[in-house]
């Protein structure tokens, strides 16, 4: 701008119009930044929402400005303020809400805060740890516009929807229901556990939530019961381990069902009972009281009622009554089947059986007994019964065929014998018990039946016995378990059969002893009272006399007197011999020694008695036991001679040996008649008799020598070697004479050195 | 350009300066995001945060550089631009001008601190920085007053009377 020019401009002067036209194009920059800020700020307004205040418990983590409010995943808005209520119980938090989710404003939307939860039922709001703690929100079912809400404790279990259908199902305990434990309507999920709590009543209670889209399948009359996490089902030939779902496993489940027809579509809030099992859910019947007189082996919420053996309902309690002392029963039948129980319906306890009839609830060995229901007639429907337990052995006296003999059975014990029990001849069932009684003298009595055609088979010296369930003999090499028959198995029964020559028939009523076992039974010889030193092993009915090995008798008594003891010992049919005078018996015991093993099957059979009969004439009452164990020295009485000592650990039975080989035996073992002394009886085999000279040495010869190098080790420990040591001797080549019984040797206590 | 056309642009840059000004001390210049804690910050708000880590010296650095000296080189603009062509305080203002003009050298510091920050701070979901749009309006606005200042010459104060 020069000076020159400028006056001529001043006088035109009329060129303001134009000047003040021609504004600067500086001016538009100004003008853009205020539209810029003005679009700004407006559209900050205009993104906004409405803005709210949520009401939670507490609100970790939530910060002004800061926080967010998602919905969906997306960011829907903003926290703007953070305060307490002026009673300090809740924490009000304000939320602006952006434009496009200022729908969330209404009625029914849940506000929740979203934090990590890791737990090992669940893991979630992961993203909170990376992102801090947010406001989430679901959409209810569009509710009136609302701006002030009250935020959920936790987070819900669909994020997404509200639930269409919230029910409360309850249950005495549900220990392992929990937060999302699944629902199932025929096995496909359909919902799940909200929340369990306890009610008003104390009742324990499951809040499920079932998504909308399954909504329609709760039906008033639904029924809901409890998964277990795993299941083991047992029956006759079949043992079914099932898992409903590895998810259930960890969470256990719920299921539901209909079992009757009809029912409307359930409303939200309905309240439902949960069943513990499906059998539990199917019986939906009024509850029945049934009073039985023992309720051995009824399980609560396990036994089952059946009809025509096919489950229809359930026992859910027993208890006794004290007043009456019986048990009373509260079952649940199915819906079909509730009508049925009218005043004349029968229920039966039944348990396994095994009787003459057959085999009887043989199912329940495994299951369980269950209650049988037999539907009455007639139209009005009961609630309470008599209810009656099936017997082991339902035989009644009606069976009894008219004609038929009966016999008495005095006995000192009948242990299980029941009415109904069978009674053996050769095998076959020729008769059973009808009665069990005392007799005035208050002895057990049992009265047997026979029909007509069978009660020949009794002979006036017919011998009874009791057969009990099993029986096991055991001999060297032999087991043998046996039963007469199945029905004996269970329950035993009586045998008789004749011993020797038959008598005549037994005439109807007749009085007859029940022994023990058949082994007494069949031991029909007059008593033989034996004199033992020590009874230990013995026992009466048990313990055998054998000759040659062939059972030959039994023992049936033990008798103690002051100074002896006494086994009293019965013969079978054929072996009265034995009882000759000059029989000698000896007791069989197990020995185990370095010399050899003696007796093992006594080991599995018991002690038993050795029999040598006697060549004298006539019977002898009583006699005493020998012994020797070895059968020879029982036969060939041997020479007896005597060894004296001082003091000997030798025993009796110990070997007698010449050169290491036995040749007889230490029988006795007693003092010298003047009391100073030890006196050793051994019984010299008779063909080894000319062995013994006059210049023979005896000596103990129990202990063990070893030589190690020079030194020589004896080990004096008969134990060792042998229970109660050996003795022997040597008889130089020349210059002994012959020896007579009853000669008297010292008993060296060692070897001598000269050998 | 004439004197004239330069007392216009001033002006005009100066105004959108003001305008601008709002806006950039109102929206955040940039968030900080430190494991998963969300900072979006104005320039007021950094300074508040400045101040309540402990680093009062850094904060009012930046509340000088940031706040008070945009200010007050729109303010002094506005005091050169109203008093010209009048003979008062003519030293002063000359005075009151250089200053500015050497200040305004190092205006642009905040702008580049944030582009490097936000260039460098990324850390993935552990802390990133972002930069906000109140910071293009903050530049708007370093701009305007760099820009007026360059434009409204020191010998237009000594002008004897003002353009019309």
């Amino acid at each position: 701008m020069s000076a020159a020019s400028h006056p001529p401009e001043e006088v035109e002067g009329e060129i303001l119009p134009a000047k003040s036209g021609r504004i600067s194009w500086a001016w538009l920059f100004p003008l853009l930044a205020l539209t810029a800020t003005i679009w700004l700020f407006w559209n900050n307004w205009r993104t906004q929402g409405p803005e709210i205040t949520i009401q939670f418990a507490e609100a970790p983590g939530i910060q002004p400005g800061k926080t967010a409010l998602i919905y969906r995943g997306v960011q829907a808005g903003n926290v703007t303020d953070v305060r307490l209520d002026t009673d300090l119980d809740m924490v009000v938090v304000k939320v602006r809400l952006k434009a496009f989710a200022s729908e969330l404003a209404r009625e029914g939307t849940d506000f929740w805060v979203e934090q990590p939860i890791i737990s090992l039922r669940e893991i979630a709001g992961l993203e909170s740890i990376i992102q801090g703690n947010t406001i989430h929100a679901r959409i209810g079912h569009a509710g009136a516009p609302r701006t002030d809400f009250t935020g959920l404790a936790t987070a819900p279990l669909s994020p997404m929807d509200a639930p269409a259908l919230v029910l409360s199902l309850k249950a005495d305990s549900i220990p392992f229901l929990g937060r999302g434990t699944p629902v199932y309507h025929r096995g496909v999920r359909v919902g799940w556990v909200r929340d369990k709590l306890l009610d008003e009543a104390g009742r324990a209670t499951a809040q499920v939530v079932v998504e909308q889209s399954y909504a329609d399948r709760v039906k008033s009359n639904s029924r809901f019961w409890a998964l277990p996490a795993t299941e083991v089902a047992a029956s006759p030939g079949q043992l079914s381990l099932s898992i409903p779902a590895i998810e259930a496993l960890l969470y256990g489940g719920i299921e539901f069902a209909e079992f009757s027809p009809g029912g409307s579509e359930a409303a939200s809030g309905t309240e439902f009972e949960l069943f513990p099992n499906l059998a539990s859910a199917r019986a939906e019947g009024e509850p029945l009281e049934i009073t039985f007189p023992e309720a051995e082996g009824l399980r609560e919420g396990q036994t089952r009622v059946c009809y025509l053996g096919q489950p229809i309902g359930l026992l859910d309690h027993v208890e006794v009554d004290p007043g009456s002392g019986e048990a009373v029963a509260r079952v649940r039948l199915e819906a079909p089947f509730a009508s049925r129980a009218t005043a004349s319906s029968v229920f039966t306890v039944v348990r396994p059986s095994i009787s003459a009839q057959g085999i009887t609830g043989l199912e329940t060995i495994v299951t369980g007994p269950y209650i049988d229901f037999a539907p009455g007639g007639g139209n009005a429907p009961a609630t309470r019964f008599a209810g009656r337990v099936l017997r082991q052995i339902d035989w009644n006296l009606a069976d009894e065929q008219p004609g038929s003999v009966r016999f008495t059975l005095r006995g000192g014990s009948t242990p299980s014998l029941e009415p109904g029990a069978p009674v053996y001849h050769g095998g076959i069932v020729a008769g059973r018990v009808v009665e069990k009684r005392l007799d005035p003298k208050g002895l057990a009595e049992i009265v047997i039946s026979m029909p007509a055609g069978n009660a020949g088979a009794v002979k006036a010296n017919s011998r009874f016995w009791y057969v009990p369930a099993a029986s096991v003999a055991a001999g060297p090499g032999v087991l043998d378990v046996r039963f007469e028959g199945i029905a004996a198995l269970w329950q035993g029964g009586i045998g008789f059969d004749i011993f020797g020559t038959p008598a005549e028939t037994a005439l109807p009523g007749s009085t007859f002893d029940l022994h023990a076992s058949r082994r007494l039974a069949a031991a029909v010889s007059p008593p033989v009272r034996i004199e033992v030193f020590n009874a230990q092993g013995i026992l009466p009915g048990q313990t055998e006399l054998r000759y040659l090995g062939v059972p030959a008798g039994v023992v049936t008594g033990i008798q103690s007197s002051k100074d002896k003891i006494e086994a009293v010992v019965r013969f079978f049919e054929g072996f009265d011999f034995l009882r000759r005078k000059g029989s000698q018996f000896a007791i069989v015991r197990p020995e185990i020694s370095l010399q050899g093993v003696h007796g093992l099957e006594a080991l599995v059979s018991g002690v038993y008695f050795v029999c040598v009969a006697g060549s004298g004439d006539g019977y002898a009452g009583n006699f005493t036991v020998t012994t020797t164990t070895t059968p020879e020295l029982l036969e060939d009485t041997g020479f007896e001679i005597y060894l004296r000592s001082a003091a000997t650990p030798i025993g009796v039975g110990a070997p007698v040996l010449y050169n290491e080989t036995p040749v007889g035996e230490i029988t006795q073992k007693n003092l010298s008649p003047d009391g100073r002394q030890i006196r050793l009886t051994a019984r010299i085999n008779e063909s080894h008799r000319d062995l013994v000279r006059k210049n023979s040495v005896f000596w103990n010869a129990s202990s063990v020598e070893a030589r190690v190098g020079f030194l020589k080790i004896q080990i004096k420990a008969p134990s060792v070697v042998a229970p109660s040591g050996r003795v022997s001797f040597y008889t130089p080549d020349t210059g002994g004479t012959a020896v007579k019984e009853g000669s008297e040797f010292d008993l060296q206590d060692r070897r001598p050195r000269r050998f | 350009m004439t004197d004239r056309q330069r007392m216009e642009w001033t002006k005009a840059l100066v105004v959108a300066g003001l305008i601008f000004y709002v806006p950039a001390n109102f929206l955040p210049v940039m968030t900080i995001t430190i494991t998963g804690d969300v900072e979006p910050l104005t320039i007021m708000g950094g300074v508040h945060e400045l101040a309540d880590s402990g680093l009062v010296p850094v904060a009012l650095l930046v509340f000088f550089a940031s706040i008070v000296i945009p200010f007050l080189k729109l303010a002094v603009m506005c005091w050169l631009l109203m008093l010209h062509g009048s003979d008062k305080a003519r030293h002063g203002r000359a005075k009151a001008f250089r200053i500015l003009h050497q200040i305004g050298t190092w205006s642009m510091i905040d702008i580049f601190l944030l582009s490097v920050l936000a260039a460098v701070g990324q850390l993935g979901i552990l802390a990133s920085v972002r930069a906000e749009p109140g910071v293009l309006f903050f530049a708007a606005v370093l701009l305007c007053t760099l820009f007026a200042a360059e434009l409204y010459q020191p010998r237009m104060i000594w002008r004897p009377q003002p353009v019309r």
